[in-house]
């Protein structure tokens, strides 16, 4: 692990945690307010 | 009175959705291009690029999708005339159908070859190879480029079949039937087995420790290692347009096609974001971190570079399929490794044969059955022509300019016709009915002025830098050039038939599309 510089190991946490954010955000948001196109009907 | 189809429940429509952005790109190509784009700083321009063309055009493409559906329609050209009631519109609408279904007829050629590379590992074909060299004439001989391990075309002919099989059983089995419970599943699975090589990645770490630069964490370092000096340069910024451009699959009416079968007032903001989400999670979490660091524990980070350099499967088939014969389970790896990759590409393929499936049945009155067969026919003499000419640079000629330039085109011309034809106050509208959340006001901008103007920044420069080359034939080996001709002429063949096929459904019924009832009905 030392082999990543910690300029990559910055940029990659920065990728991920963007990421992360970007798929737990609305899935949360989804799944736990019981949005769902069946209960429109 | 029958109703349109529509999707079962909302978590099965956002894995079909995300699985029609996850493909072969998210593992194979992103790494590649990060890695020669400034690794760590390439994702600067990547996510900039991502919210500011990616995701806009993505809303704007679920909208234009939703509500075509409320008028019957799943395919562009339906769209497009009643977004516009321009009598152009739905001829420009032609081109969604072209891009979805001959961008399928090369696809499900490459993605058989990860399901026939996930064979061999099982039965451990390619055991015995452990070079780069060796590997590439095995793939080589089993595409019929070159002689070598295998005699005849017959074991690739094999797979394409059994692809194509698995594709149209899906679609014949319908939106919520098919598509969605094999998304439902498909994904989850993807996602599990990509994670499992992401940790077995951790733990490999320096294979050799003799070699203590041939590691997994050198291989990391690489791709995110940040060269600022790059973000100067127009090619880093045009590479991050064109990954975000591929990976969410806009531009190819596919979206659209899935998006028809929401129902009015369904949210298209939030889905949206959660199937990008799943997607980028597939491209920058596991697609990053799976072949450029193992290919450097077993090749160096120099070899691993040349490699890349080679283009996205010489790195994703070749080298991986080598390493995989030289460690302990690396059957298993191999297998797991192929298969994610066939999944991924069956999930995104199922989804281009839906434009033209849809565009059947409410434009000429087919019912599925007939819709599917139709298409899955056309698709078959279609594959052949990309099967007997690959070598000659077929394939690579309809990348280009239906893979590549059209989609372009299409997003360019799509946002347009909604913010400016439409309107972008109506379009607004269209997009925030139904949604779980606020979009934030700037995106109204956005849509309406930054989306157009990088589309037309990105369409000069590739007209320059490479279309214009490439219609040229520069550096095209002479022998070659009459198949490429050939795969223009096969391309503005099958335009000028979908355009004839809109003139005679407009003709005959005025674009409207048949009902329900009507289609079952049938003829």
């Amino acid at each position: 692990m030392e082999q990543v510089s910690t300029e990559a190991l910055i940029f990659m946490g920065l990728g991920w945690a963007f990421v992360l954010l970007l798929v737990i955000y609305p899935m949360k948001k989804i799944l736990t307010s019981k949005i769902s196109y069946e209960e429109d009907d | 009175m029958a109703e349109r189809e529509h999707w079962n429940n909302r978590l099965g429509l956002i894995f079909a959705m995300a699985g029609n952005a996850v493909g072969l790109g998210n593992f194979l190509r992103f790494p590649v291009q990060a890695a020669q784009n400034g690794g760590g700083a390439f994702m600067i321009p990547y996510f900039i690029a991502f919210l500011l063309l990616g995701i806009p055009l993505m809303w704007v493409e679920w909208s234009i999708g939703r509500r075509g559906g409320q008028y019957g329609h799943g395919s562009l050209p339906g769209m497009f005339d009643t977004l516009t009631q321009n009598k152009v519109a739905k001829y420009i609408g032609a081109l969604g159908l072209l891009i979805s279904f001959l961008v399928m007829v090369y696809y499900v050629y490459i993605i058989s070859w990860t399901l026939g590379f996930s064979f061999f590992s099982i039965i451990g074909t390619f055991d015995g190879i452990h070079d780069i060299e060796t590997m590439k004439t095995f793939l080589y001989s089993y595409q019929g480029n070159g002689a070598g391990y295998f005699t005849s075309q017959w074991p690739a002919y094999f797979f394409l079949m059994i692809t194509l099989g698995i594709n149209f059983y899906i679609l014949s089995k319908g939106i919520s039937g098919g598509i969605e419970k094999f998304a439902t599943i498909a994904i989850p699975t993807l996602i599990g087995f990509g994670l499992l090589l992401v940790v077995w990645v951790f733990f490999l770490g320096t294979p050799d420790p003799t070699k203590p630069e041939f590691s997994t964490f050198v291989g990391i370092d690489y791709i995110w290692k940040p060269d600022f000096s790059l973000l100067t340069t127009s090619n880093i910024w045009l590479a991050a347009a064109g990954q975000v451009f591929f990976t969410l699959s806009v531009g190819m009416g596919t979206l659209q096609a899935y998006a028809s079968y929401l129902k009015k007032d369904d949210d298209i903001i939030l889905s949206g974001l959660a199937t990008a989400g799943i997607n980028e999670f597939s491209e920058v979490i596991i697609g990053g971190m799976i072949a450029i660091p193992i290919a450097t524990a077993f090749f160096g980070l120099a070899m691993t570079q040349d490699i890349a350099a080679g283009g996205a499967f010489n790195l994703g088939i070749v080298a991986m399929a080598s390493v995989f014969t030289d460690i302990p389970f690396g059957s298993i790896l191999s297998f797991i490794w192929f298969i994610l990759l066939f999944v991924a590409g069956v999930t995104s393929s199922v989804a281009m044969a839906q434009p033209l499936i849809s565009f059947l049945q409410e434009q000429f009155r087919f019912n599925r059955k007939k819709s599917t067969i139709t298409v899955g026919i056309l698709m078959l003499l279609g594959v052949h022509f990309v099967f007997l000419f690959f070598e000659h640079g077929f394939l690579d000629e309809l990348d280009y300019w239906v893979g590549t330039f059209a989609l372009v085109v299409v997003s360019l011309a799509e946002v347009i016709l909604f913010a400016w034809v439409f309107g972008m106050k109506k379009g607004w509208e269209e997009l925030s009915r139904g949604s779980d959340i606020k979009i934030p006001r700037i995106f109204y901008y956005i849509i309406k002025y930054v989306t157009p103007a990088y589309l037309i920044f990105i369409l000069a420069f590739w007209t320059f830098d490479s279309a214009i080359p490439i219609l040229l034939f520069k550096g095209v080996k002479e022998s070659e050039i009459i198949y490429r001709l050939g795969a223009r002429v096969f391309i503005v063949v099958i335009l000028i038939s979908f355009i004839s096929m809109i003139w005679l459904a407009w003709k005959r019924n005025n674009g409207k599309a048949f009902t329900q009832d009507e289609i079952e009905g049938g003829k």
